[in-house]
C-alpha cells in the first residue's frame, strides 16, 4: 500500500513543478499597469504567491525526506485498504464518465448510468440498490425541470 | 441602530409570510437529516439547496439557507450519539462521551442534552451577533484597502494554525487556494492571466463549482471507499430524554463558556463549527472536577461540544455579513448564496438591506425554537436515516451537486470545474492535508489582492504606510497575539511545572 511518506513526497513535487510552471506562464503575462504609476503589475501576486507556494512545498518535502516534523504521520498509509482505494478511485471515474456522457448524450442517460455505476464501483451487487437509485436519480431530474424549471 | 423600526417591521412580515414559515421548517428537516446522514455537513446541506433559492426574493431564501446550516450543525450530533459515526465535522467531539453515554443505555439523556445545548448555543449566538454586527458595520464602513488587508491576512494565518496537524501543509495549501483564484481577467487592469484561451474562464474559477467540488464530492469520494461498512445500533435507546432544570443548573457554567467559546471562535474568519466544538470540549474537561470521567460517558462531554458547535452558526455570521469574509466553510457556500441573490455581503448591507438583516437576526432565533419541537421528532425517525446505506447516499448527492452546480451557471464547465475540485479536495485529505485553508484562501484571495494593489497605489509603494492605520495595527495587534499565545503560555507554564513538580 501507498505510504503517506511517499505520496507526500510526490505531491510535494508535483507541487514544485507547478509552481515552476505557472511562474513562466506569469512571466509572459502583458502588462497592462499604467506606466510611472506605483502600480503592482499583473504579474506580482500570483508570482509572489507561487513563490510562496513552492517555498511551503520545499519545506514540506524537506520534512518527509527526512521525517521529522509534526504530523508527518509517514508510517500510515493513504488508503485504509486496496478495496477502500479501488472504490473511492472507481467512484471518481464514474463520475468523470457520467459528466462525458451528459456533456455527449444529455442529462437523462448520465443520470440513469450515475447512480447504479456508482453502485458497483463501491461493490455493491444489490439490484435492488440499483432500482432505487434509478427511482431517486428520476425523482431528482423531475423535481429540478417540473418544479423549479432548471433546463438540464 | 440602522434601517429603524420600518426595517423590523418589514422583516416581521416578511417573516411572517406562510411561505418562510414553511421554508423555515423544510429547511430545518432538510437541515437535521443531512446532519444525520454521516459524512454530510453544512457546506453540502447549502449546495444541496442552492438550486431551490434561484427564484426566491431574497428574505425566504437567505432563511431557508440558514434554517439548513443551523440545524445540519445539530442534526450531525444524533447520529454521533447513537452509531458513534459523527454525521457532520461538527460533531467529531460529541462521540466521544455521546456515543458512551448511549452504549450505557443513557442515549435518550445525551440526545436530550445535545438539543437543549444547541438551542441554548445557537440563541445566545444569535444575541451576539444582533448587538455585534451592526457595531462592528458601523466600523467596517470606514474600512479601506489596508484593513481589509489586514483582515484578510488575519483569516488566512488563524485558519492556517488551526487547520491541519503540520504548519507548512496549511500554508502551502492556503497558498493553492488564494493562486487559484488570480485565474481570469486580472480586476484592476484587465491582463488575461491563466484563461488557456478559454472564455469560460475569464471570471475565473466559479466560485460555487469550487466549493462544492472541495466539500461536497470530495466529502462522498471519502464515503465510497467505506460504503459497505454495516451499521448496528440499539433502537430502543432512541427516546430524548430532555434536562430538567436541576441538570441545566448544574451545567449553567459549561453551558455559558461554551456559548461564549463557540461564538467567539465563529467570529473568527474561517473557523468552523469542529473548532469551536473541540474547544470547548477541552475547555469543559480542563476546568472540570473530575476529568478521568471525559471520554466515560460524561453529560458535560456532550453539552460543551454541542452548546459551541451551535454557537459558531451566529459568530460566523458576524464577519459573513459585516466584511463579506466567511466565519466558516458553511458561511463561505452561504456567501454565494448572497451573490447568487445579488447582494453583496458587507457593511454597506446593512444600509442597503436592513429588512434583510433584521430578517436574518429575528428568523435565526425562530429557526433555534423551531428546532426543539422538529429536532424531538427528527429523533425518532432517526433510525431509519441512519440505516440508509453509504451506497445509496453517495450517488444522490453526486446527483444533486450535478444539478446544483449547474443551474446556478447553466454550464457544464462548471460542472467539469466541480469534478476538478472535487479530485483535488480528495487527494488533499487523503494525503493529510486540511481542505479549510484551501477554501478559505479562494475566498479571502481576491480581496487579499485587490487590497494590496489598492494599499501599494495608496501608499505610493511604501510598506510602512500599510501600519498607519490605527484599525489595521489593531488587527496585526491581535494576530500577533494569536500566534504568540501559545509559545509564550508555553515558557510560562514550564516553569511553573517544575515548581509544582518540585
Amino acid at each position: 500500500m501507498l505510504s503517506q511518506r511517499v505520496a507526500n513526497i510526490v505531491f510535494s513535487v508535483f507541487l514544485l513543478a507547478a509552481c515552476g510552471y505557472f511562474i513562466n506562464a506569469a512571466i509572459g503575462f502583458d502588462d497592462l499597469s499604467l506606466p510611472g504609476s506605483t502600480q503592482l503589475s499583473s504579474k506580482f501576486f500570483p508570482i509572489t504567491i507561487l513563490l510562496f507556494i513552492a517555498g511551503c512545498s520545499g519545506i514540506v518535502l524537506v520534512q518527509y525526506i527526512l521525517d521529522k516534523g509534526d504530523g508527518l504521520r509517514s508510517e500510515e498509509t493513504v488508503f485504509g485498504s486496496k478495496m477502500g482505494a479501488l472504490h473511492g478511485l472507481l467512484t471518481f471515474a464514474v463520475i468523470v464518465g457520467c459528466h462525458l456522457i451528459w456533456r455527449n448524450y444529455g442529462f437523462v442517460p448520465a443520470a440513469l448510468v450515475l447512480g447504479p455505476a456508482a453502485a458497483l464501483a463501491m461493490g455493491v451487487r444489490k439490484p435492488a440498490i440499483y432500482v432505487a437509485l434509478v427511482v431517486i436519480s428520476m425523482i431528482i431530474y423531475f423535481a429540478f425541470t417540473r418544479l423549479l424549471a432548471v433546463q438540464l | 441602530m440602522f434601517g429603524g423600526s420600518e426595517a423590523i417591521l418589514a422583516a416581521l412580515a416578511s417573516l411572517g409570510d406562510p411561505t418562510t414559515i414553511m421554508l423555515m421548517v423544510g429547511g430545518i428537516t432538510l437541515g437535521i437529516i443531512i446532519g444525520i446522514l454521516p459524512g454530510l455537513g453544512p457546506p453540502i446541506a447549502i449546495t444541496i439547496a442552492l438550486p431551490f433559492t434561484f427564484y426566491m426574493d431574497a428574505v425566504p431564501s437567505i432563511i431557508l439557507l440558514l434554517s439548513i446550516y443551523s440545524a445540519a450543525v445539530y442534526g450531525g450530533s444524533i447520529s454521533a450519539i447513537a452509531v458513534g459515526i459523527p454525521g457532520t465535522g461538527a460533531a467529531i467531539a460529541t462521540v466521544i462521551d455521546g456515543h458512551a453515554m448511549f452504549k450505557k443505555g443513557r442515549g435518550g439523556e445525551a440526545l436530550g442534552l445535545s438539543l437543549t445545548g444547541s438551542i441554548i448555543g445557537g440563541i445566545f449566538s444569535v444575541i451576539c451577533l444582533a448587538f455585534i454586527a451592526p457595531l462592528l458595520a458601523q466600523i467596517a464602513i470606514k474600512f479601506g484597502p489596508r484593513e481589509f488587508l489586514a483582515i484578510s491576512i488575519f483569516g488566512l494565518v488563524v485558519v492556517v494554525r488551526v487547520a491541519g496537524e503540520n504548519l507548512w501543509k496549511g500554508l502551502a495549501i492556503g497558498g493553492v487556494g488564494i493562486f487559484l483564484t488570480t485565474w481570469g481577467l486580472d480586476e484592476v487592469n484587465g491582463t488575461e492571466r491563466y484563461t488557456f484561451g478559454s472564455y469560460h474562464l475569464y471570471e475565473g474559477i466559479p466560485f460555487v463549482a469550487f466549493l462544492v467540488g472541495v466539500f461536497a464530492l470530495s466529502e462522498v469520494m471519502m464515503n465510497a471507499e467505506t460504503a459497505l461498512r454495516k451499521v448496528d445500533f440499539d433502537k430502543s435507546s432512541l427516546s430524548v430524554k430532555l434536562p430538567g432544570m436541576k441538570t441545566l443548573a448544574k451545567l449553567k457554567g459549561t453551558i455559558m463558556r461554551s456559548s461564549l467559546l463557540g461564538t467567539v471562535i465563529g467570529i473568527i474568519p474561517g473557523e468552523g463549527a469542529a473548532v469551536g466544538a473541540f474547544f470547548a470540549y477541552s475547555e469543559a474537561k480542563r476546568r472540570s472536577k473530575n476529568p478521568e470521567a471525559f471520554g466515560t460517558g460524561e453529560p458535560e462531554g456532550v453539552i460543551a461540544p454541542e452548546t459551541a458547535n451551535n454557537a459558531t452558526v451566529g459568530g460566523a455570521l458576524v464577519p459573513t455579513l459585516t466584511l463579506g469574509v466567511p466565519g466558516s466553510p458553511a458561511a463561505a457556500v452561504l456567501l454565494g448564496a448572497f451573490l447568487i441573490q445579488g447582494l453583496a455581503p458587507g457593511p454597506r448591507l446593512f444600509a442597503e438591506r436592513p429588512d434583510l438583516m433584521y430578517s436574518i437576526f429575528i428568523g435565526l432565533l425562530i429557526i433555534n425554537v423551531l428546532m426543539i419541537f422538529i429536532g424531538l421528532i427528527a429523533i425518532r425517525f432517526a433510525a431509519q436515516l441512519i440505516k440508509v446505506p453509504t451506497s445509496v447516499i453517495v450517488p444522490s448527492v453526486v446527483l444533486l451537486c450535478f444539478v446544483g452546480v449547474f443551474s446556478v451557471s447553466n454550464s457544464l464547465f462548471s460542472v467539469g470545474v466541480m469534478i476538478a475540485s472535487g479530485f483535488l479536495g480528495y487527494t488533499i485529505r487523503k494525503l493529510g492535508y486540511s481542505i479549510a485553508p484551501l477554501s478559505i484562501g479562494f475566498v479571502l484571495g481576491p480581496i487579499l489582492e485587490l487590497s494590496l494593489r489598492q494599499s501599494v497605489q495608496i501608499s505610493d509603494g511604501s510598506v510602512f504606510e500599510f501600519f498607519a492605520s490605527p484599525i489595521a495595527l489593531g488587527i496585526y495587534g491581535v494576530l500577533a497575539l494569536t500566534i504568540l499565545w501559545g509559545p509564550i503560555r508555553a515558557r510560562v507554564k514550564k516553569p511553573m511545572e517544575g515548581v509544582d513538580d518540585a
